[in-house]
């Protein structure tokens, strides 16, 4: 068995599944809805530039690439470690193949399925640009030319370069967990890399950090005007290619490496059993206990063990560490603000600290809320819970997850003490931090875990979840274009908070504490139907199971969640004029 | 001591709407060792599930003593013990630490009283002395073991085991049986296998069970006794075996110093080439789910 019969079955095997139907479907979705609506808008289509210009074309096509990534882990990972997961790695290596073959097959096969994939956003984009409703001054002619060109400049490298990594990490682990999770430290990575490279004086810097070439197309198109970006296409310049010839290489080295540490042969992981030598010959007598339940003593002694289970998480703790590495590397950036030194007061240092913290409580709390529904069913633990308790360990899970939450809120206001402590800035203010990290970025962060809590009950396969959500961001992202301006809308954000020195929060605590109560109750009724959900039974038929109290908890948060939303909407619509961004556009 | 019974009625189950894999099962379990003996795809496990509350059944009722087991599945748990067929574990804790996290969710929520008990079952399967290692440091039977443990929590008045012998070594398994066979003696336990001997070893009941249906029920001794006096042995060679398939219900076959040893089923007193046999429970199971299966 060759290279070539490696990656045809490579190929066969994604076409037959429904995750690369959903994925291409997904993405087609999204090319389509950028061209043909005005629901997503992306890339540098504000003004006067047109929505199927080339450098349109090429910067959104670079922001879903970005996206992409996870579909890249998922696709990767299952290319690579499936033998490993399936258990048939032992009939591969007995056979007469070749490791080159194996290894390059598998991966090249996952390559050339996720270009087929990132086709489809074009194709997307292509039909939405054709569709017969757009005024003809909004777009150029049609142009096959700038979609293939932006194939080209990005599909082929970044995806290439995202591939080998993620087949790498999953090739020489064999876990598929360690290769999905790796999408998201990739996408933190490239988070924190944006953040760090914003800076004028990392320019140079930034172009290469950017693995997905966008800020040498930026580069390219500096000094391009309104009738350039709109005629040209754009071109191969030196430094894209620099760029991309540079990630050719950086992806060649890593497919060289892991194939060096790969091999055809079992590894062993588990520790080599020695038994213990035994202790004095015990015979212990049969204790005469029946149990006696105590559900305070239950629910205390089962979260402990949860969150024990939590920051035993690989997944979870490397997000808290990239977030704690984040923070710092934030908060160390702000002793001078636009060429002016300043003091590292509580207000400021918390600000930064909240605008931080709130992708990587996004991306624990779904993680966390994954981890609660799917748990017992990936490590095949389900079928021993067959007891009377079962709802205690829902409970327990849930309530581990926000200890999980207030012990990031304290390290992170720890680090913002000691930061203060160094710089000798001795007035901590430590209300400041608590209100403000519970007050907004807590509470956001239990009321996410609970919407992930209900989508995850809803949809079996814990990956696909994670999509929903993340789509689900993507929708709020965007929503602004199809007049879901308002944050009433927008579920579990509030509107700007502001918090002065001087005033606190002042008028705006109203206003924080209103949406905290708004999303806090339909947060309340996302957990009761989840809990309601997930009663235990093999057969994941969606059938809810309520009981007095959840029935009266969830009449009750409906209750309260209706009248939260006639109050907002009264104050913003009917006591006062809510203005559009686009109506505000008009009045200037 | 009272006796308790587990009452299945007219179980009926399909899966996707297309695969049946329960047609109609009634059986009455009552307190001792109860074997459930069939094939693999028979329909053991989705039975077992369904008993311990974890399957809903398209159709029938399932009481124990007075209770609707299927109605009140929480009332069922706390008598309840499950030892599931497969099974994962949380590998990076360790066994005293999730069987203590069991131990609270069956409602041993005293810490000394709680400690006492994680002690003798793990003394009970052996485990004693690993019983702080992590969990992913344990060998197949070692796991096995460990959910015979949680199982075991509580002392259930019902304990289904299902196919619980599987990857045990010889020692481990003697001594699992004989672990059920003191516990059987106060409790119903459901020992679900294809292994023959497990059940021949233990059980004083078993039911048969192929494609979904109870094919029959009863003490061994009487099973045993439907086929005496009517299975026969005999050495043959491979063409004759052919024949023989066709001519009668074949019930085993071994090939054994490159001689096949057959024996059949036969109403009638077969020729003197044949000699009658007691039937083994391995004939038994082999009548009763349409004669044995062998192809060289």
């Amino acid at each position: 068995m060759g290279v070539l019969d490696f990656i045809k079955f490579e190929i066969k095997y994604h076409l037959k599944t429904k995750g690369f139907y959903f994925m291409f479907f997904i993405l087609f979705l999204f090319g389509f809805l950028l061209m043909a609506t005005e629901f997503v808008k992306v890339g540098g289509e504000a003004g006067l530039v047109k929505r199927n210009a080339p450098y349109t074309i090429t910067t959104a096509f670079a922001i879903i690439l970005l996206f992409s990534a996870f579909m890249s882990a998922y696709l990767s990972t299952v290319s690579g470690s499936r033998d490993f997961e399936n258990q048939t790695y032992e009939f591969f290596f007995t056979s007469p193949i070749k490791k080159f073959s194996y290894f390059f097959g598998r991966f090249l096969g996952s390559y050339i399925i996720m270009l087929i994939i990132s086709i489809s956003v074009l194709i997307g984009m292509m039909l939405g640009e054709l569709a017969p409703w757009h005024p003809k001054y909004e777009l150029n002619p049609f142009n096959i030319t700038s979609y293939i060109n932006a194939f080209l400049l990005l599909a082929i490298v970044d995806i290439l370069f995202m591939n080998a990594i993620f087949f790498s990490i999953a090739i020489i682990t064999r876990k598929a967990v360690i290769g999905y999770f790796s999408g998201l430290i990739f996408f933190v990575l490239y988070f924190i890399s944006s953040i760090l490279s914003s800076s004028l004086k990392y320019e140079k810097l930034s172009i290469f950090i950017d693995y997905l070439g966008l800020a040498a197309v930026e580069k390219t198109v500096k000094y391009w005007s309104i009738a350039q970006l709109n005629q040209l296409q754009i071109p191969f310049s030196e430094i894209i290619i620099f760029h991309r010839i540079l990630y050719i290489l950086l992806s060649i080295m890593i497919l060289f490496l892991s194939y060096k540490l790969f091999d055809l042969k079992e590894i062993s992981r588990r520790k080599v059993y020695k038994p213990l030598e035994r202790e004095e010959s015990i015979l212990i007598e049969k204790p005469l206990i029946k149990p006696q339940f105590s559900k305070i003593k239950a629910i205390f002694e089962l979260t402990l063990f949860e969150i024990k289970l939590s920051y035993k998480s690989l997944a979870i703790l490397i997000i808290f560490l990239l977030s704690i590495v984040s923070t710092i590397l934030q908060i160390t950036n702000i002793d001078v603000l636009f060429d002016t030194p300043i003091y590292p007061i509580t207000s400021v240092i918390s600000s930064l600290i909240n605008s931080n913290s709130y992708i990587f409580f996004i991306l624990i709390a779904v993680l966390l809320a994954g981890e609660i529904i799917h748990r017992d069913k990936e490590q095949g633990t389900y079928e021993l819970s067959t007891t009377p308790n079962f709802t205690y360990i829902f409970i327990s899970r849930f309530l581990s997850a926000i200890s999980v939450f207030i012990i990031i809120c304290i390290i992170y206001m720890l680090i913002g003490i000691i930061y203060q402590a160094i710089n000798q800035y001795f007035n901590f203010q430590i209300e400041i931090y608590l209100k403000r990290l519970f007050l907004e970025v807590f509470l956001f962060s239990v009321y996410l875990l609970c919407f992930s809590l209900f989508i995850h009950s809803l949809i079996p396969h814990k990956f696909l979840a994670h999509m929903i959500i993340l789509a689900y961001f993507l929708f709020i992202m965007f929503s602004d274009n199809i007049k879901l301006e308002h944050t009433i809308y927008k579920f579990p954000f509030h509107p700007d908070i502001r918090y002065s020195d001087f005033f606190g929060y002042g008028h705006f605590l109203k206003t924080l504490i209103s949406y905290n109560l708004y999303w806090g109750f339909l947060s309340l009724m996302f957990l009761i139907l989840s809990f309601s959900i997930i009663y235990p039974s093999l057969e994941r038929k969606i059938k809810f199971q309520f009981n007095k109290t959840s029935l009266t908890i969830l009449l009750i948060s409906f209750i309260g969640f209706m009248l939260m939303l006639s109050y907002l909407f009264y104050n913003h619509y009917i006591l006062n004029n809510f203005i559009s961004s686009k109506q505000e556009e008009r009045c200037v | 001591m009272k006796e308790n019974f587990l009452i299945i009625k007219d179980l009926h189950k399909t899966y996707d709407g297309k695969i049946k894999a329960l047609n109609g099962i009634n059986l009455t379990i009552k307190t001792g060792m109860f074997g459930l003996l069939g094939p693999n795809g028979a329909g053991k496990t989705t039975l077992m599930r369904i008993i311990a509350t974890l399957l809903e059944p398209d159709k029938g009722e399932v009481f124990y003593n007075e209770l609707n087991v299927l109605k009140n599945p929480i009332e069922f748990k706390k008598k309840l013990g499950y030892l599931p067929q497969e099974f994962g574990v949380y590998k990076n804790v360790s066994a005293y630490e999730m069987l203590e996290h069991f131990a609270i969710l069956k409602g041993f929520t005293d810490k000394k009283e709680r400690r006492k008990l994680l002690d003798y079952l793990f003394d009970r399967v052996n485990l004693f002395n690993d019983r702080k290692r992590k969990l992913g440091e344990y060998s197949g039977g070692m796991k096995q073991r460990f959910g015979i443990a949680i199982a075991l929590l509580g002392n259930p008045e019902v304990l289904i085991v299902d196919e619980p012998t599987a990857g045990l070594d010889p020692g481990e398994r003697k001594r699992f049986l004989n672990i059920l066979s003191e516990i059987g003696k106060e409790r119903i336990v459901i020992l679900s296998t294809h292994i023959v001997d497990d059940i021949e070893e233990l059980s004083d009941e078993l039911a048969i069970i192929n494609k979904g249906e109870i094919v029959i029920s009863g003490k061994v001794e009487e099973l045993l006794k439907h086929l005496e006096g009517k299975v026969y042995v005999k050495q043959v060679n491979k063409e004759e075996l052919e024949k023989i398939k066709e001519e009668y219900k074949l019930l085993n076959a071994t090939l054994r110093g490159g001689n096949i040893w057959v024996s059949v089923y036969s109403d009638k007193p077969l020729n003197e080439k044949w000699i009658l046999k007691s039937p083994s429970l391995e004939e038994v199971y082999f009548y009763y789910i349409g004669g044995f299966q062998w192809e060289f």
